[in-house]
């Protein structure tokens, strides 16, 4: 699997999450990884799709969020307190 | 179906001032733009335009008295279409050349449309807030009102679809999903009812009079009062219900 095809079937599962890759967090990406992917790997005929979603979400485990952008959920979310 | 009118109006009046006045207070907590530009719009158009509106048809009113609340429902109304603008804009479009665009332009417009009709006075005491003269400039804003609640309502329809895929996997709050779909339903019908009221005006109805414009105008305020109270002063049965509905 090359990395275009990879990207492409992350950007897939966060699709399918209604998520946003400028906006997804590390514990979302989680349930992504563990919910979606799979799946999607699966549709492109990747062999080894449990442990290249666990490599995955090891690698997900060294990275911090980044500074929280305002989105559209966010500013909801405050509206109703 | 002034007794109607009066009551329905009266009920949106007070619940939008009152979520204006506490959206505005979310603001000054918070201080972030969104809850300042949907509180401004809220108050502005419930608390002050939509009164003013009301108040210009009533009889015996003194041409003064008429030409007062005249500038204030403009200014007021023109204020709300605003903050509504650049709500939609800020919350959904941050980045977009495009809606930037559209934001100035609707802007321009309805500070035109404010001039024009303030630029045209009441004849005399007692005439039409609505004189034929005025007719093009209240279509206009009309428009950009139609423009306002349409995109909001299309946007949030939009973000609504993303939102319960997210509650689906239990990464969204099935009330904030919620409030997304009371918004653009609220947007997209006042939309549809701001078209007819459009078309109301084009065909001479004299729109604080007349009985049609008067109903359609009941049917939006009707309509803000309920989706203002449920999407931001939710009462706790209906936030259990929302919840209940998620689990399933």
């Amino acid at each position: 699997m090359d990395r275009w095809a990879a990207k492409g079937a992350i950007q897939l599962a966060l699709m399918d999450a209604g998520l946003d890759a400028g906006g997804v967090t590390v514990a979302e990406m989680q349930v992504v990884v563990t919910e979606l992917l799979p799946r999607q790997l699966e549709t492109q005929k990747v062999s080894g799709v449990t442990a290249v979603c666990d490599k995955i979400r090891v690698a997900l485990k060294l990275v911090g969020d980044g500074p929280a952008k305002d989105s559209p959920d966010r500013v909801f979310l405050r509206l109703g307190r | 179906m002034a007794l109607l009118v009066l009551v329905t109006v009266s009920l949106c009046s007070a619940v939008g001032t009152a979520i204006g006045a506490r959206l505005l207070l979310v603001a000054h907590r918070t201080r972030q733009l969104p809850e300042l530009l949907v509180g401004t719009a809220i108050f502005m158009y419930a608390g002050l335009a939509l009164p003013a509106l009301l108040s210009m048809g009533l009889p015996g009113i003194s041409l003064g008295a008429v030409r007062a609340l005249q500038l204030m429902q403009q200014t007021a109304n023109c204020a709300a279409v605003t903050a509504l603008v650049l709500f939609t804009w800020r919350v959904f479009r941050p980045e977009a050349a495009w809606a930037r665009l559209a934001s100035a332009v609707a802007i321009g417009l309805a500070l035109l449309a404010s001039w024009g009709s303030v630029s045209v006075a009441p004849q005399a005491p007692g005439a039409s807030a609505m004189p034929p003269q005025v007719r093009p400039w209240v279509s206009l804003m009309i428009a950009v009102w139609g423009f306002a609640f349409i995109w909001t309502g299309l946007e949030s329809l939009h973000f609504h679809a993303k939102m319960r895929r997210r509650v689906a996997l239990r990464l969204g709050d099935p009330l904030v999903c919620n409030r997304f779909l009371l918004w653009a339903v609220w947007g997209i019908a006042c939309c549809a009812l701001d078209l007819l009221n459009l078309g109301y005006n084009v065909a001479g109805l004299d729109l604080s009079r007349h009985p049609a414009p008067l109903l359609t105008i009941c049917a939006a305020t009707s309509l803000s009062s309920a989706v203002w109270y449920l999407a931001f002063f939710a009462p706790e049965s209906y936030e259990r219900l929302i919840a209940a509905r998620a689990r399933r």
